[in-house]
């Protein structure tokens, strides 16, 4: 890596927003259409007090087609995380038997999954 | 995130400040820790043409016991009553009520006669001074009034304040041996509640709860008292189930709000186990 800090730095980043697509960011509208989450008090962003402590373990494959075999990093660690996250929160609800559809994981959405309420109303992205 | 354009006036006298309300009360807004006030001016959901700044009267930024009652001035910070010593000893649902506003910046300048004034339907002093039984002093033209808390707030962002009238004080028991407690359930971003509940509960020697008075904010278009809960518990021995079958009736005939942090039908079943909640923390505290 010709700099590791801010590889690093791209998947602290990209890992805590990845959580905070999981358990709090959605952009919210009512039935009218008029939007919800208009200031950062509605957007459940993770601050540094949400963000857990991250370990970045390096798996480099250098590219055969480039002078140093170097690559570009970004924010990799975005994709799998919301994944996880829901993944993890269905194992915990295995006993209702339900299923994770939708992000963010709210209270409500939780709430509504562990009381298999098929209301569940989704989202608008 | 700029407002519009208004006259400031900082008088040293609540006299001065009286007389600039009454001369401007169609068109003026009071300034106490501007914690509400300036980002709805700066959202342009508040257009005044004249801010009146209290923070510089003398006298109504102490904290002072009187007989069986606590005084509470209305220049006083959530951050002063966090710290008061007073505060934790003789009436500790303050600074434990304090401790879940916000964040450190907004508590350093918001004030408690700023948030009760203001009358956010999601405040968390409304709650705690309803379930205290506290009473709000009040400065206007004709001189000045106690009002009883309950009677205080109207609906959303309403109270009984006239525009030509200002929060002075608040006047608290000290609880003594009551038992008491502020739970709240609230999204990280914003601190608002979904649901608070305050409790307080005066328990005889012989276990039986002689008198229990809860306020509950987040729910509905202002903070209320979940009288037909008192009624069920009043008199009575607390175990967690008749408790939890009391809190069940904590919205009956409330018209539970919706919005972007919850449903009425997840509010309603968050505001039934925090009230059980709140009752068995006081209970345990």
């Amino acid at each position: 890596m010709i700099n590791p800090d801010v590889v690093n730095g791209q998947v602290y980043g990209s890992a805590a927003h990845g959580i905070a697509i999981a358990l709090g960011e959605g952009f919210m509208y009512n039935a009218e259409g008029q939007p919800l989450t208009i200031t950062y008090l509605d957007y459940g962003k993770c601050s540094t007090a949400e963000t857990p402590r991250v370990e970045v373990i390096h798996r480099p494959s250098p590219s055969p087609f480039t002078s140093l075999g170097q690559k570009a990093a970004g924010e990799g660690a975005a994709i799998p995380s919301p994944a996880a996250i829901a993944s993890a929160v269905e194992d915990a609800l295995k006993p209702f038997g339900a299923k994770v559809c939708d992000l963010p994981l709210t209270p409500e959405l939780v709430w509504r999954l562990a009381n298999h309420n098929p209301a569940t109303e989704r989202r608008s992205f | 995130m700029i407002p519009g354009s208004f006259e400031y006036y900082a008088p040293r006298s609540l006299s001065d400040a009286v007389k600039y309300l009454t001369e401007h009360k169609d068109d003026v807004k009071i300034l106490s820790g501007g914690q509400s006030l300036l980002p709805l001016m700066k959202m342009r959901l508040s257009k005044p043409g004249y801010i009146l700044d209290i923070g510089r009267i003398p006298g109504l930024d102490s904290i002072s016991e009187e007989s069986n009652n606590l005084i509470i001035g209305a220049l006083v910070t959530h951050t002063q009553i966090e710290d008061s010593e007073l505060l934790k000893k003789k009436c500790p649902l303050l600074p434990q009520t304090a401790t879940t506003i916000a964040d450190v910046q907004v508590r350093n300048r918001g004030t408690i006669g700023g948030s009760i004034a203001h009358a956010d339907p999601a405040g968390d002093w409304p709650p705690a001074v309803m379930a205290l039984d506290a009473e709000i002093k009040i400065a206007g033209p004709n001189g000045e009034r106690w009002v009883k808390c309950d009677d205080f707030f109207l609906g959303l962002l309403m109270s009984v304040l006239e525009p030509d009238e200002v929060v002075t004080a608040l006047r608290v028991p000290v609880t003594g041996k009551d038992k008491t407690a502020y739970l709240k359930a609230a999204p990280r971003s914003s601190g608002f509640a979904v649901v608070g509940v305050a409790v307080r509960i005066a328990m005889d020697a012989s276990g039986v709860c002689s008198r229990i008075a809860l306020g509950i904010t987040g729910v509905t278009d202002k903070a209320y008292r979940a009288e037909r809960v008192e009624q069920m518990l009043s008199g009575r021995k607390l175990d967690s189930k008749l408790i939890e079958h009391a809190a069940a009736e904590s919205t009956r005939n409330v018209d539970v709000i919706e919005d972007i942090n919850g449903s009425s039908e997840y509010r309603t079943h968050l505001t039934h186990v925090y009230v059980a909640r709140a009752i068995q923390a006081a209970l345990a505290g």
